[in-house]
């Protein structure tokens, strides 16, 4: 599939104070894709999204948005909507005010060429008596669409399940709805990207499970880009369809959710994503990796013959077998209930190994463990860490 | 491959970095105007203090006697000291009491809380006339109980009565951003109610505190009219012997030397904490 | 928290009921009568005060109050919220610096302050006479004694006030409410308009009264720059008080209560927290 890139970073560069916040990013974004910024705080993915939004300016490199550079277009020019994270609804405005705001006092010519001057005119025509003529005025295109403007605010609030709650002050709402009219109030701008920072940090989980969805489905009916920031992985990992994992201003690992988890590059995504056992070995040859003498197999890695490598292991790949059937035993030390399954530590020699397993193990036996060749993955080791 | 670079007409927009550039230049004339109008009395102050002509609108040679002054000048020179004592035993015990106020205000219920803060607004927004006025009414009611009422007594009396209202306005919004379970654990750890006050919450508080504290003495110490009223004979602040003075076209130099030194001072000390604040950031951040 | 300090509370009741409330019922007592001072034993109850609002001065004196007090509230409410925006948006890092900067001169005394405008407003002057030296031979402007003096000795005592309060309430607005409006199309201009105006017009609303009250009522500033050619209420009141007139002094002062009651029921009502009052 063959998709049409709607914004790209080409080696953005920004610092506060000699400190290094994003570091010479690239990247691509698609039309009608939900992307995802996934990082620790203070790794970047804010001061990046900002830099889109135009709330900051990159001290290098560029911003390209359909093929022309934006990097001197102020915020409120560019066909870009932001849902906040605290909400930034207006206090002194209503629900409905709120979110005609951004139609309403936008310049004129905006408004005419979203809503398309041929259209207006004709719904002026069809709007004056019979008999009157000459030319239309901006006072009669004002009124069609600022009747357009309403028309399409309370859609939005429609879209977003708060009908009903037009004439409704900000401080009367819970902090699900705040959000709800905080995403209404950016979309009915039919922006080109939807820019979402941490929306749903301040709400309680099961609220945030459900805006997941929400979002994700709105996402697909209006077929417009969202970018999403969250510290969050589990929420990255229910919405995206691609995830760019940054640290310390540097994008790690760009990928589908799937490929980040299972594949993941280093040690620092194996670790901020999901739960990893990370072990220290050596790819022997193809196929097959040596760790601590006790030899695996692997598959689709191409390594040189000897190199040093990290292997990594999800908790819930092993499988615990009898002691006297896996050359890797270890000694468990605890073994906790966790629900759906046992979460049990166990020790080979000084290295932890966390283990997800629907069967209980007493503390103190030996267990033997094997992996599946194809669960296994393997990253290369940074010489600089 | 290469871009265009994007024209804000093309979103809709026009240019607006012109009318922006005359804002910039437009409100920097304004504030530079503003700036003028304030300072420009201190800076005449500062003039006539070296003046050695005490004709205020004649200047002969540059002198520093009037500096030297200060003390020998009998009547300045007890209105001073008579206002530093006033303004500061006001300020001290004002701080102290608006403190305490403000801990109970916050301590009672909502509805309380809202009368009594509608009432502590009588005194701040009250003309200084009717306030100087109505207490000198009161304490003249009291003239035959304490019969040489008039005088310091009446003034700090006076002088609390409207600084209070300044320290329990700075110190209570402080007390309402407090985490409520701090008192509760010092409580809870065995310290004693009046004792947590004082190990807890006072010094959690004490950026209000001394808002509050910087707040009353300015206005203890530039206050006029209500220390006009409610003074008794021959206890003269500061202000009330200008204004004789000025009345009699008498007014010695020596208190533009008072003045411009006091200035001077004050602007040390803002430059000083300013300093220190600095610091105390960088430290911060280094953390 | 609350169990243990409510009896803090009690006290300050008291101590405002007897110096806030009582004052207030003396002075409305007081201008039923007919008295000498406070002495009430020979006291008689009388409407004759209330004809001083006949006497033409005392209208004339009002009027004066109130002309010059709208004025100096519109323009300091103007200037100082160029003023206090225009610092509210620098790039200084010590904000609070240029602000206590401002306030700075007040800590010199009024009085003095005052007379110094005064003799600057005067032709031959101290910075003329300091220019003539120089050799550069002007005059100073013979301001002293007119309409436009006054207004300015206002406006260079209050401002300060002014600033402050506005500059509180544009500091109070979230900087993301800023953000959301420039992210949803308004131009600067458009977003100072929508929101930072809106949200900051309590400041403009508690500046005006810090400004309006004290010049509608005070005295020394129009005697000293006004040279006695200009009378307002603060002076009248004080005249009468001065020529021991209590009751005639108490009536003009309810008056001027009664504005200011009303002023605080307007302050309660913009600006419920009181937060924007000092």
């Amino acid at each position: 599939m063959n998709k049409k890139v709607i914004i790209e970073l080409q080696d953005i560069v920004k610092s506060y104070d000699d400190e290094v916040i994003v570091n010479h990013l690239n990247l691509q974004i698609y039309e009608n894709e939900f992307l995802t910024l996934l990082g620790p705080s203070g790794c970047g993915k804010t001061t990046t999204l900002r830099m889109i939004g135009g709330f900051e300016t990159p001290d290098e490199g560029r911003i390209i948005l359909n093929d022309k550079i934006i990097n001197d277009i102020p915020a409120y020019a560019r066909p870009i909507n932001t849902v906040f994270q605290k909400y930034a609804l207006f206090p002194h405005l209503n629900v409905l005010e709120n979110v005609v705001f951004g139609l309403k006092n936008s310049s004129y010519e905006r408004k005419v060429s979203l809503y398309g001057k041929e259209k207006l005119e004709e719904e002026v025509l069809r709007n004056r008596k019979a008999g009157k003529k000459g030319k239309i005025t901006r006072f009669e295109m004002n009124k069609v669409i600022k009747e357009k403007i309403y028309e399409d605010a309370k859609k939005a609030l429609e879209l977003v399940n708060l009908k009903g709650y037009e004439e409704r002050n900000i401080d009367q709402l819970s902090g699900g709805q705040q959000q709800r009219v905080g995403i209404a109030r950016a979309i009915v701008n039919k922006p080109k990207i939807l820019l979402l920072d941490e929306p749903l940090s301040a709400l309680d989980l099961k609220l945030r499970q459900n805006m997941q969805y929400e979002l994700k489905e709105m996402q697909r009916k209006l077929g417009i880009t969202f970018i999403f920031v969250t510290h969050d992985q589990e929420e990255a990992m229910t919405m995206s369809d691609r995830i760019v994992v940054m640290q310390g201003g540097v994008i790690q690992q760009l990928g589908t959710p799937k490929e980040i988890y299972n594949e993941p590059k280093n040690r620092f995504i194996a670790n901020f994503i999901g739960e990893s056992n990370i072990f220290r070995g050596v790819y022997v040859k193809k196929d097959t990796i040596k760790f601590d003498d006790i030899e695996m197999n692997c598959v689709n890695y191409v390594y040189e013959d000897g190199e040093e490598c990290d292997i990594v292991i999800r908790p819930e790949d092993f499988d615990i077998v009898d002691a006297s059937k896996s050359n890797l035993k270890a000694e468990v030390r605890t073994c906790i209930f966790k629900g759906v399954h046992y979460e049990i530590c166990a020790y080979y020699k000084e290295q932890e190994i966390v283990i997800h397993s629907y069967e209980e193990v007493k503390p103190g036996d030996i267990i033997g463990l094997k992996v599946d060749p194809y669960e296994v993955s393997l990253m290369r080791v940074n010489k600089d860490e | 491959m290469e871009y265009e670079v994007a024209k804000i007409q093309e979103y809709g927009y026009k240019d607006h970095t012109k009318i922006k550039k005359f804002w910039n230049v437009f409100s920097k004339i304004i504030v530079a105007l503003t700036i003028c109008l304030l300072y420009i009395s201190i800076v005449i102050i500062f003039i006539q203090s070296i003046n050695s002509s005490s004709n205020a609108s004649e200047f002969e040679h540059f002198t520093l006697k009037w500096y030297f002054s200060i003390t020998s000048n009998r009547a300045l020179f007890n209105s001073l000291i008579n206002t530093f004592v006033i303004s500061i035993s006001a300020t001290l015990i004002s701080t102290f009491l608006g403190t305490l106020i403000a801990v109970g205000i916050f301590s009672l219920s909502k509805k309380h809380q809202k009368l009594l803060l509608l009432l502590n607004n009588i005194p701040l927004l009250n003309a200084d006339i009717v306030t100087g006025i109505g207490l000198m009414l009161v304490f003249s009611l009291l003239i035959k109980i304490f019969p040489y009422f008039f005088g310091w007594k009446t003034l700090l009396l006076a002088h609390m009565y409207f600084t209070l209202p300044y320290v329990i306005l700075s110190v209570l919004p402080k007390i309402k951003e407090l985490d409520k379970n701090m008192f509760d654990a010092a409580i809870d750890l065995g310290v004693r109610p009046y004792k947590s006050l004082f190990l807890v919450i006072i010094p959690a508080i004490k950026a209000g505190i001394f808002s509050g504290l910087i707040l009353a003495f300015t206005m203890s110490f530039d206050d006029f009219v209500i220390s006009y009223y409610t003074t008794g004979n021959g206890f003269d602040t500061l202000s009330i012997w200008i204004y004789s003075s000025i009345g009699r076209k008498s007014l010695s130099p020596s208190v533009y030397a008072f003045s411009t030194l006091f200035t001077i001072c004050s602007m040390c000390a803002i430059l000083l904490m300013n300093l220190r604040g600095r610091k105390e950031n960088k430290h911060a951040k280094k953390k | 928290m609350s169990r243990y300090f409510k009896k803090l509370g009690i006290p300050y009741l008291v101590w405002l009921f007897l110096l806030a409330i009582v004052p207030a019922i003396i002075m409305v007592v007081l201008s039923f009568l007919d008295c000498e001072g406070t002495d009430f034993s020979s006291a008689s109850l009388t409407l004759v005060n209330f004809a001083q609002f006949g006497y033409s001065s005392t209208l004339i004196a009002f009027l004066n109050s109130l002309l010059y007090s709208s004025i100096t509230t519109l323009i300091c409410a103007v200037i100082g919220y160029i003023v206090a925006y225009a610092i509210f948006r620098s790039h200084f890092k010590n904000k609070f610096l240029i602000l206590t900067l401002l306030i700075l001169p007040m800590w010199s005394n009024i009085l003095l302050r005052v007379n110094a405008l005064k003799s600057v407003m005067e032709p031959h002057n101290i910075i003329v006479s300091l220019l003539n030296k120089m050799g550069i031979n002007i005059l100073g402007p013979s301001l002293a004694g007119t309409p436009l003096a006054i207004i300015i000795g206002l406006i260079a005592t209050y401002l300060p006030f002014m600033i402050l309060s506005i500059y509180t309430a544009l500091e109070k607005i979230e900087y993301s409410l800023e953000e959301a409006a420039l992210d949803l199309g308004l131009t600067d201009f458009k977003k100072f308009w929508k929101v930072v105006f809106p949200l900051s017009f309590k400041g403009i609303v508690t500046g005006s009264i810090m400004v309006f009250l004290p010049c509608m009522s005070g005295f020394a500033i129009p005697e000293i720059l006004g040279q006695g050619n200009i009378v307002l209420i603060g002076n009248v009141i004080d005249m009468l008080f001065r020529n021991m007139n209590y009751n005639v002094g108490a009536l003009l002062s309810v008056v001027i209560l009664a504005l200011i009651i009303g002023a605080i029921a307007l302050v309660n009502k913009v600006d419920k927290e009181g937060d924007t009052l000092i």
